[in-house]
């Protein structure tokens, strides 16, 4: 699988204070990598590291192939975009003059393209507003319409609907979507919003003090979410038999326990199994969202550290 | 570099602040010929052209450090230094970028002060009285001192994240450089002697001449007259009053001052971590 973004253990010091702890992630191409991390995190510490704005204290990464201690990095850079933050615009110029600024810094020999950009990010009409005048969710836009000049297969975007209305927040979406179906550009989202993130991401890296918890597929996580009652049987061969008969989906996970991904009628089930001889040790509803897939991942991940501790 | 240098001119060219200046310093450069002109005819003198011919270097220290704090303020400020960098440019282009728009408008302003000047005081005044060598250099040190003072704020204002700060610390500093220049400069003026009157025995009036402690010689005066001479606010002063003691040593300390402002503030700006 090709990466687009990689990092080896990664590590960012401010004083005494470690905001990145030995991290390492990777970010395929094409994906929409959903970066998921409660306040503090470390997620914008780590798009601050790839964009280049600070050093790493240790570690290092890899951009398109090119590690980040390399002279030609830039040759990488010039692949990507990013909004960090809060929208980098220039609050004292349009739309237009601010997108030409851009154009200028990457040095494009002329405006090609500018007005579809425009277009693209619903700004084609604000004519001689400057970008003071503008709302929060236009200014966040324009801030990823200047990310989009040039062309880049990836794109970093830091929180990008926050503050949004919830239009401006599916306007977003749909534009990310868009652009990564259509262009196949890659992103890397960071964001606590998890709903959100859940109709976007195709990828997801959960962060907590500064480490990668956990990274997973879209559809792992799927799976590992999906609504289920977990079987603990004393055969699972016997289980599987009774379960194509009632024609209900299950996943056999081991010898003993099985997911069975429908509402069973459970007096039935368990009679049926009984006949052949298959007793039901135990029986559990599972039902995860995105939001308690993470907090479980984190909570379990205080909980060994204070074992650990202990 | 030169793709940052376009940018940089692009923004310049729409900068308020810079308009403001040019046209603050255009509009000064032409009252001032027309004011010595009248004081001179109602005070029946004969005006010289070059009276006030370098009296921008007194007040250009403020004006730039006004645009070098706004300008590149603004970058730290809109958060517009990022997007530099994250397209992949160098952190030290960057900066010279910044360090070379801010001499091209301290230059401007100059320019804009000196040549409405002499396209009114000549016609007014007549030709320079003083050597055109004389001018020659003091015009050359008088641009350079521009130069000086958008490479310090440059320097500031690129380490500085805060706009606020940055405009703070610049006006500071440039109203300080020209008062310690002031202070340097009545230290030197000091007279050799000091005429005291008294009454001899006869009732007569008699003067004499007593030493001035205040009067600075040797080592001491020499210390004193470089620090004037390196102090950007002390040529500024020199120059407007065209009463340089060491005409040729000022752009040579100009010079150095511009290399050491630049390569400190790239260095330290190539370290800073940016949010």
């Amino acid at each position: 699988m090709e990466y687009v973004l990689q990092t080896n253990s990664l590590t960012k010091k401010y004083k005494y204070f470690k905001a990145l702890n030995q991290l390492t992630m990777n970010v395929p191409k094409g994906a929409i990598y959903g970066f998921v991390g409660k306040n503090g995190a470390g997620k914008t510490t780590l798009i601050r590291l790839i964009c280049g704005l600070q050093s790493p204290t240790s570690g290092g990464y890899t951009l398109y192939g090119r590690k980040n201690t390399d002279r030609e990095i830039s040759k990488s850079r010039r692949r990507m975009g990013a909004v960090v933050e809060t929208p980098s615009i220039y609050l004292d110029m349009t739309a237009r003059d601010n997108l030409k600024q851009q154009y200028r810094i990457l040095g494009l020999p002329t405006y090609d393209g500018m007005e579809d950009i425009l277009k693209l990010v619903g700004l084609a009409d604000t004519g001689k507003k400057i970008a003071r005048h503008f709302s929060l969710g236009m200014r966040q836009r324009l801030g990823i319409a200047i990310a989009l000049v040039g062309s880049p297969d990836f794109l970093v975007l830091d929180e990008p609907v926050n503050g949004l209305d919830p239009q401006g927040i599916i306007e977003i979406r749909e534009l990310i979507l868009k652009l990564n179906r259509e262009q196949q550009i890659t992103f890397l989202i960071s964001s606590h919003i998890l709903d959100e993130l859940s109709r976007l991401a195709t990828h997801y890296g959960f962060i907590d003090r500064g480490q990668i918890v956990k990274e997973i597929s879209a559809k792992e996580l799927e799976s590992a979410c999906k609504k289920c009652i977990r079987l603990e049987v004393t055969n699972t061969g016997t289980l599987a038999r009774v379960l194509d008969a009632m024609h209900v989906e299950y996943n056999i996970l081991s010898q003993r326990e099985a997911d069975v991904y429908a509402k069973v009628n459970v007096s039935k089930l368990t009679l049926a199994l009984a006949q052949e001889n298959c007793e039901v040790i135990s029986m559990q509803e599972r039902d995860e969202s995105l939001e308690s897939y993470y907090v479980n991942l984190i909570t379990s991940g205080c909980s060994s550290d204070s074992d650990n501790a202990m | 570099m030169s793709k940052l240098l376009s940018a940089n001119f692009l923004r310049l060219k729409k900068n308020k602040v810079f308009w403001g200046g040019l046209i603050l310093m255009a509009a000064w450069g032409i009252f001032v010929p027309v004011k010595l002109h009248m004081d001179a005819a109602q005070m029946n003198y004969a005006d010289r052209v070059e009276d006030g011919f370098f009296g921008c270097a007194m007040f250009m220290g403020i004006f730039i450090s006004v645009f070098c704090s706004l300008f590149i303020g603004t970058e730290y400020n809109d958060g517009t230094m990022r997007n530099k960098i994250i397209v992949g440019g160098k952190r030290s282009a960057i900066y010279l970028a910044g360090a070379a728009v801010s001499c091209a408008a301290g230059l401007a302003m100059c320019a804009a002060y000196l040549l409405p000047y002499l396209c009114v005081g000549m016609p007014l005044m007549g030709t320079f009285s003083v050597p055109g060598e004389e001018i020659f250099l003091t015009t050359l040190t008088v641009l350079l001192l521009s130069a000086v003072f958008s490479s310090v704020f440059t320097c500031i204002a690129m380490v500085c994240q805060n706009k606020a700060a940055t405009a703070v610390i610049c006006i500071l500093l440039a109203f300080g450089s020209l008062m310690s220049g002031m202070i340097l400069n009545q230290m030197l003026e000091a007279p050799e002697t000091h005429t005291y009157y008294s009454l001899d025995g006869n009732g007569e009036m008699i003067s004499f001449e007593e030493p001035n402690p205040k009067y600075l010689k040797g080592t001491k005066r020499e210390i004193i007259q470089s620090l004037y001479d390196i102090n950007p606010g002390g040529q500024a002063i020199q120059c407007a009053n065209m009463t340089a003691v060491n005409p040729l040593r000022l752009p040579l300390y100009s010079l150095g001052i511009i290399v050491l402002a630049t390569g400190a503030g790239a260095v330290l700006f190539q370290k800073r971590d940016l949010k």
